[in-house]
């Protein structure tokens, strides 16, 4: 069984700031009290902030749930970018790493060695693709958060609203928002199921175009089964949740697509899984070997200049080589 | 690949660990019906749905352990948020599904349900009987009026622009009615037309106070407001009083005096003429339900949050605490449902499912009874 591992460096200057900060960030949460540092922060803005788009988007709480998603995705931009092309060249990186771990795999301190040496080359950090992470989870969590609480379905929910707005009389005359969008009552499930149809499928699409292929055969099956159980678990919350969550899904997972279609294209949404073969480093695209990048004239050894390697010419000449592979390997096949 | 599935089982679980917590801001519903005594028993909607009648619960001894009744007997009709409403031995009660049910107050069998086939929007105010009309409103936006004779509508559903989750009060011919689109309305009794109606700032959740030829309630745009009952114009020499957050429990009338309660956990007292503030009294917390006037003293129930809460009791003329309960730094269950006035002593609705029977002399507990026994 193979498993893709990734290595940590020792931390830099730079990581050892945000470990700083986030123990001074946790420290004061402590302090204050994590919840409501949490309502105050985060919570408590974007709830005041929905109604207010709520009362300028014709007192259209549907529309303001739509203009809330599209702005805090734009806001995120930058670090989503940086999340997703830290993740496709640490993904680039694997069949390397896989390779130097072989190579070294009795000697642990140069195997430690030689990984920091390969990041460092190619200007990749293992923790790019963790921050934007870390960072997105709270501000996401706090606009489902804020959407849940504006809905306000129940008396309950009513009286606990209050304790969250401004004492602006804009903010205050705007409750409770008007639960009506096109043929939803945002504060109950949709009974004709069909945002949870649109959740399951977009969905599944984000999903889709976000796996890295793989040859490995385990690695494919489980990726295979998230593609389908996160769409289903989706879908099957949406049928129960009010569907003004389901809206919020909806509308993120389309955004979600584009940004990810700009990034990687459509990924493997249209592409067949690779044929299970034991794993090489030219069944990864952007990937070669130091060797093979040498034999091609391609200067070096890094991840950011392997990624070039995934378009244009290059490509082409892995196609080939592939393909004359294949065809050997069927030759083989016949002979015996 | 065992490990595998493990893994994705593992991840799949804290997942839904941490759709919970999103989940987290959400409050379910309980309901929060008052308590109404009539003839020495005592109604109440319970937070398990059914509506229950205790009897022999005057204030020297227990009332029994069961209740006299309760309806419907095993299951659940819906969440109650609204009083029961006694009248001509029926008790009227509204549920969360969008029924209003009427039941026989001594023995607690259905008489009739309005509707008796579908639903109307979902009802969080109380009901009100006159002159043989059955009012309500609900969150389809309509306000109804039935007649308790035949059983059917008066006249076609009033539709306002918003839900409805006041209480309407019935007044010399008129019915006046609360809206969460910005407006009281003031309708005739008997054909429904609209007489006159009053925009606010915000949302009006809160019950009218009739005093004087004067409509008095508040509204969600934190204002308390004074109109002319038959005018519906603001009432000559009133000024709109502002609290610090939502007006929403209904105020009683005291000598001359309005006492308004607001969700900031203060209780005022204003001038029923000019508005002007007589005294303000600071309760620990939110303070939604209406209060109960008994003996010159003023009682509110508190949400401190945390599903904590507490019981004040002030002095009408002054606004001095004559006690709190429990006292000091220990609360008992939050209380959102209004308070039931009887001879000397409340009944509160506690979040925790039971009633109270609390002496207003010293504030002491004399009895509590789960509401949920029942059905336990």
């Amino acid at each position: 069984m193979t498993t893709q591992k990734f290595n940590l460096p020792k931390p830099g200057k730079k990581n050892l700031i945000l470990i700083g900060s986030a123990v001074a960030l946790m420290i004061a949460s402590v302090t204050v009290g994590l919840v409501e540092l949490w309502n105050v922060v985060l919570l408590q803005p974007m709830l005041n902030f929905i109604i207010i788009l709520s009362n300028v988007f014709f007192d259209n709480f549907g529309i303001a749930i739509v203009v809330l998603v599209i702005i805090v995705r734009l806001l995120m931009l930058p670090v989503t970018l940086k999340q997703l092309h830290s993740t496709k060249a640490m993904s680039a990186l694997q069949p390397k790493m896989k390779e130097i771990q072989k190579k070294y795999e009795k000697d642990k301190v140069k195997l430690q060695q030689e990984i920091a040496k390969v990041y460092k080359e190619s200007g990749v950090s293992p923790l790019g693709c963790l921050w934007p992470m870390l960072i997105q989870l709270p501000i996401w969590i706090a606009l489902y958060q804020s959407i849940l609480k504006a809905l306000a379905a129940t008396p309950e929910e009513m009286l606990s609203l209050s304790q969250r707005l401004y004492s602006s009389a804009y903010i205050q005359g705007a409750v409770p928002l008007d639960e009506k969008f096109l043929w939803l009552d945002l504060g109950r499930p949709d009974p004709y199921f069909i945002m949870a149809v649109l959740v399951g499928a977009t969905m599944w699409v984000l999903q889709k175009m976000s796996t890295v292929p793989t040859s490995d055969p385990k690695q494919q099956s489980m990726n295979n089964m998230l593609v389908w159980m996160m769409p289903l678990m989706f879908a099957f919350f949406t049928i129960q949740f009010p569907s003004g969550l389901a809206l919020f899904w909806v509308v993120s997972n389309i955004i979600g697509i584009i940004t990810q279609y700009f990034i990687t294209g459509w990924g493997s949404l249209f592409k067949r899984a690779p044929k299970a073969v034991e794993p090489t480093t030219a069944d990864v695209p952007g990937v070669v070997l130091p060797e093979e990048a040498d034999s091609e004239g391609d200067v070096g050894s890094g991840g950011v200049k392997q990624e070039r390697l995934a378009d244009g010419k290059s490509r082409e000449k892995r196609k080939d080589r592939r393909r004359s592979r294949r065809a050997g390997s069927r030759r083989a096949k016949r002979k015996s | 690949m065992k490990l595998k599935s493990t893994l994705v089982i593992t991840v799949v679980l804290a997942c839904c660990l941490l759709l919970t917590g999103c989940f987290g801001g959400s409050v379910p519903p309980k309901g929060w019906s008052g308590p109404v005594v009539v003839d020495d028993l005592l109604y109440v909607g319970s937070m398990t749905g059914q509506v229950v009648a205790f009897d022999d619960i005057s204030a020297d001894g227990n009332p029994y352990d069961e209740p006299w009744w309760s309806y419907p007997d095993e299951t659940a009709i819906s969440y109650i948020y609204g009083d029961p409403v006694v009248d001509n031995g029926s008790v009227y009660i509204g549920c969360y599904s969008g029924k209003v049910y009427v039941l026989n107050a001594s023995r607690g069998y259905r008489e009739w349900i309005y509707p008796s086939e579908s639903y109307v929007g979902a009802i969080v105010g109380s009901p009100a009987v006159a002159e043989g009309t059955l009012y309500f409103g609900s969150s389809d936006k309509n306000l109804y009026a039935i007649n308790t004779s035949t059983r059917q509508l008066e006249w076609q559903p009033f539709e306002t622009d918003g839900k409805i989750w006041s209480t309407p009060v019935v007044y010399n011919g008129t019915v006046y009615i609360g809206s969460f689109d910005h407006n009281l309305y003031a309708l005739d009794a008997l054909s429904g037309d609209v007489l006159w109606q009053f925009e606010t700032g915000g949302a009006i959740a809160s019950t009218p106070l009739i005093y004087n030829g004067a409509i008095y309630f508040g509204s969600l745009d934190r204002k308390f407001y004074a109109l002319d009952a038959v005018t519906g114009e603001s009432k000559a020499g009133f000024a709109t009083f502002s609290a610090d957050d939502w007006f929403w429990g209904e105020a009683v009338e005291h000598n001359g005096s309005i006492i308004a309660v607001s969700l900031d956990g203060k209780v005022y007292a204003l001038d029923a003429d000019s508005g002007g503030e007589l005294w303000v009294a600071e309760a620990g917390g939110t303070v939604r339900g209406a209060p109960a006037l008994v003996d010159n003293f003023v009682i509110v129930g508190t949400d401190e949050g945390s599903d904590r809460g507490k019981l004040y009791c002030f002095n009408a003329d002054t606004g001095s605490m004559a006690w709190e309960h429990p006292s000091g730094d220990e609360t008992m269950s939050a209380i959102h449902a209004s308070i039931g006035e009887g001879d000397g002593v409340v009944y509160v609705h506690a979040a925790n499912q039971k009633i109270y029977c609390i002496d207003v002399e010293h504030g002491n507990i004399l009895w509590s009874i789960s509401t949920s026994s029942g059905s336990e």
